[in-house]
């Protein structure tokens, strides 16, 4: 009878499982769907020349669309991911997106937040991104639960869908960290919005307060540049292309850092001196007018069109590169 | 190796094959050991404590049997006093003395700056400290006579099912059951044991873990929580932390069972409860029991008048809120249960007897209604990071606030909280936990697969720990 009461219940959501929100199996919504478009796009057999890749900064500034407008060569893919830091960006770029998309260029986009250790705090991202079955399996990494809980899901839609099922009566909110997509991965949560305006003042005092808690004590981590530059190198050693770009930032950004100007200046240099000895070229685009921005932190659509046009021209493939 | 983990679907087998393989010695040998490598598994390190506090123990048991003057008895006592309190006082509460001690002291103006130790809290430390220290008493009260086997001493504190988290053993009624022969246990008891294993998944998974956002949500942003979310807020904690830990209870009691150890029930219906006098006799009995009998009864009981009586009530409630963790939140938790039971005692006639009394409903709803309603009033301290944050909830609960009002929220405590009150209608009018066993077997089957499908549900990624591994 407990079998039956189980089928009638596979039954039931083998019916209704169209009307049931997608499952989720990453630790983040945003990790969930860049993963779903990044499998579709590599099925497909569509080329993906160029890969930009980041924290929600280059989420939001990298608009696919716009650089082939702008006349980038190729076709790009964004798979930043919001609220993720380096340490998880690193491991998500190296581990799942290149392997499948197999990009010419990748294009790594941070900003000092990158660089101090703070980011590097396991709460902040990486230790749910590690333990996340989902990321295991993608990553090769899975062991024997984790090709039992793989099987369950092709053949289970009740254990498939049960994420779904914890939420029956609303999707999961539409946020920040959960955002709409463009075709091309770009976050379109801050496209329209003006300086502090758009999204209410809820929202521009979380990302303030984020950056603020994110810079608190600011210094180079020597984890950090490690890691970074292990990404670099591990990118160009595979004959990939990289550039590695500061972000467009505002005055009020670099005001955030405890010593200003001298806190940024100093992680710009070590930008360039970690590109250098990885093989990556480095660029900077500088301090930008808020005009450009939704808030101190994140290109707003006019912002993504510049970021287009300076971001365009440095995207040429070598003849030759694999 | 937590009881909602796959490592302990693969541990409890494991031990039971090998265990019933085994005469009893080595039967006592193996749980021994497989209950180190259990605690151990959290974190080795912890395990010098728990052999610090066993071996303490042990050898004042012995001292004691030999010893006839009452002065040097009462000092030999006191080193196992010391020894547990002083283990739980420097890994629980010296960090909350020196800081909520300096803030004090600073309203007084004297100005102190103490140091603040990095101290990692050892898991169960506040279970197996007093688990031990109620042998000690027993024996000094010459209640029960000392064992002469450490290994047996040493398997009833550190005994893994109940080691973490209770329930808190008591050295006459299982110190014994490690001492003889233990009978395989028959298809009926096996079923039992199962039963509850499932049982306590079922709470611990489907209703704790599965309300456990939405009371973070309340809890986390209560000044853009509608007055409705507040409210769902604070009843689903009722439910989160009673799934929680009588699910605890649940899995350690039929784990135990399979391995032919009785241990005693933890909670007895605590929502049906007509009283708050009631209440205590249906929650965390174990820890109630141990403070009645080694705290409240040594202090003078109900023995000398009203008052003392009175302050006996507060002060074992007060201690009881911070035997729950080093933080002023739980000593306010505890000094409101102490004040509800003193204005029960003064203004009602409920008594610690009532539960005996069959629950019905026309005449017990509203009281059963208000004695919920007042327990989950403390239940706002219990589970806010501090007292002003709790005063704040109870604020913006005040205010009929409007705000975010999640319906699935509403909808996820609805399902809970009926689910939770079937099964503890069925255990409370069949006054046996496992009732369902004797049902018939379609009907039960049917139960066994509406218990499942939500496990399937809400289980996946890893395993949430439970609530009272804190304490």
């Amino acid at each position: 009878m407990a079998l039956l009461v189980l089928a009638l219940a596979e039954g039931a959501v083998r019916v209704w499982h169209s009307s049931l929100a997608a499952p989720t199996a990453w630790p983040a919504p945003e990790l969930q769907k860049k993963y779903d478009q990044i499998v579709a796009r590599a099925g497909s057999g569509q080329a993906t020349d160029v890969v930009l890749v980041g924290d929600s900064m280059m989420d939001a500034a990298g608009n696919p669309s716009g650089l082939a407008l702008a006349g980038a060569p190729g076709t790009v893919y964004n798979a930043s991911v919001a609220g993720e830091t380096l340490p998880t960006i690193a491991q998500w770029t190296t581990k799942v997106v290149v392997p499948r998309l197999h990009p010419k260029v990748v294009v790594v986009g941070f900003s000092s937040n990158e660089l101090n250790p703070s980011v590097l705090n396991p709460a902040a991202g990486l230790g749910p991104y590690e333990h996340s079955r989902a990321v295991r399996d993608a990553s090769g990494t899975g062991g024997v639960v984790d090709r039992a809980d793989g099987f369950l899901r092709r053949w289970s839609l009740l254990y498939r869908y049960r994420t779904s099922l914890r939420h029956p009566l609303a999707p999961a909110p539409v946020g920040v960290f959960d955002p709409k997509l463009s075709a091309g991965g770009q976050d379109l949560a801050f496209t329209g919005q003006h300086y502090l305006q758009a999204g209410g003042a809820n929202q521009a005092r979380l990302i303030v307060r984020t950056i603020v808690a994110t810079l608190a004590g600011f210094t180079i981590g020597a984890q950090n540049v490690a890691i970074l530059q292990d990404l670099l190198t591990s990118l160009h050693r595979q004959g990939i292309r990289v550039l590695l770009v500061a972000m467009p930032v505002t005055n009020d950004l670099i005001a955030f850092h405890p010593a200003g100007v001298a806190d940024y200046e100093r992680a710009l240099a070590s930008f360039g001196s970690i590109a250098a000895a990885s093989g990556a070229t480095f660029a900077d685009p500088g301090v930008w007018p808020t005009a450009e921005f939704a808030d101190p932190v994140h290109l707003n659509g006019a912002g993504t069109a510049h970021f287009s046009g300076f971001l365009a021209p440095l995207l040429g493939v070598p003849s030759g590169a694999p | 190796v937590t009881f909602n983990s796959l490592q302990y679907a693969v541990f409890l087998p494991v031990v039971l094959g090998l265990y019933w393989l085994l005469p009893r010695r080595p039967q006592n040998v193996l749980l021994l050991i497989a209950s180190y490598v259990f605690y151990g598994a959290f974190d080795w390190r912890f395990l010098g404590l728990l052999i610090i506090s066993t071996l303490t123990d042990y050898t004042v048991g012995r001292l004691l049997e030999v010893t006839e003057d009452q002065r040097r008895r009462k000092r030999i006592f006191a080193v196992s006093l010391v020894v547990n309190l002083g283990i739980l006082g420097f890994f629980k509460y010296f960090n909350f003395f020196a800081t909520d001690g300096a803030h004090f002291l600073a309203h007084l103006g004297i100005h102190l700056a103490p140091p603040v130790l990095r101290i990692l809290l050892p898991v169960g430390i506040s279970f197996y400290t007093f688990h031990g220290m109620s042998y000690t008493f027993d024996v000094y009260r010459r209640d029960i006579e000392p064992t002469h086997s450490l290994l047996n001493f040493a398997v009833f504190v550190a005994f893994f099912p109940q080691l973490v988290a209770g329930p808190i053993g008591r050295a006459h009624l299982q110190l014994p059951q490690f001492e003889r022969d233990r009978v395989p246990p028959d298809w009926a008891q096996i079923r039992r044991s199962l039963f509850l294993i499932l049982l306590g998944l079922f709470k611990k998974v489907a209703i704790a873990d599965m309300l456990a956002p939405y009371v973070n949500n309340a809890f986390n942003a209560p000044a853009r929580t509608s007055f409705v979310g507040l409210l769902v807020g604070v009843w689903a904690f009722a439910f989160q932390i009673y799934g929680d830990f009588s699910g605890y209870s649940d899995i350690a009691r039929g784990s135990a069972f399979l391995l032919g150890i009785d241990l005693p029930e933890n909670f007895n219906q605590p929502y049906f409860s007509r009283s708050v006098t009631e209440f205590w006799r249906r929650w965390h009995i174990s820890l109630s029991t141990w403070l009645r009998d080694y705290l409240y009864i040594p202090l003078g009981g109900n023995r000398s008048g009203s008052w003392r009586t009175y302050r006996n009530l507060f002060l074992t409630m007060l201690i009881g809120g911070l035997w729950h963790g080093a933080a002023t939140t739980f000593v306010v938790w505890g000094g409101l249960h102490g004040l509800y039971l003193i204005g029960e005692r003064r203004f009602t006639h409920a008594t610690s007897e009532d539960y005996r009394r069959p629950w019905r409903l026309r005449r017990d709803l509203v009281r059963t209604v208000v004695t919920f309603q007042l327990v989950c009033l403390a239940w706002v301290f219990f589970r806010a990071p501090s007292t002003t944050a709790a005063l704040h909830y109870l604020d913006d609960l005040a205010h009929l606030q409007g705000g975010v009002t999640d319906h699935t929220a509403i909808l996820m405590l609805a399902l809970a909280a009926s689910a939770l009150a079937f099964v503890d209608y069925v255990q409370l009018r069949a006054r046996d936990h496992a009732a369902f066993v004797a049902w018939n077997p379609a009907v039960r089957g049917a139960m066994y697969g509406l218990m499942l499908v939500p496990i399937i549900i809400f289980s996946g990624g890893t395993p949430v720990p439970f609530i009272y591994f804190r304490f």
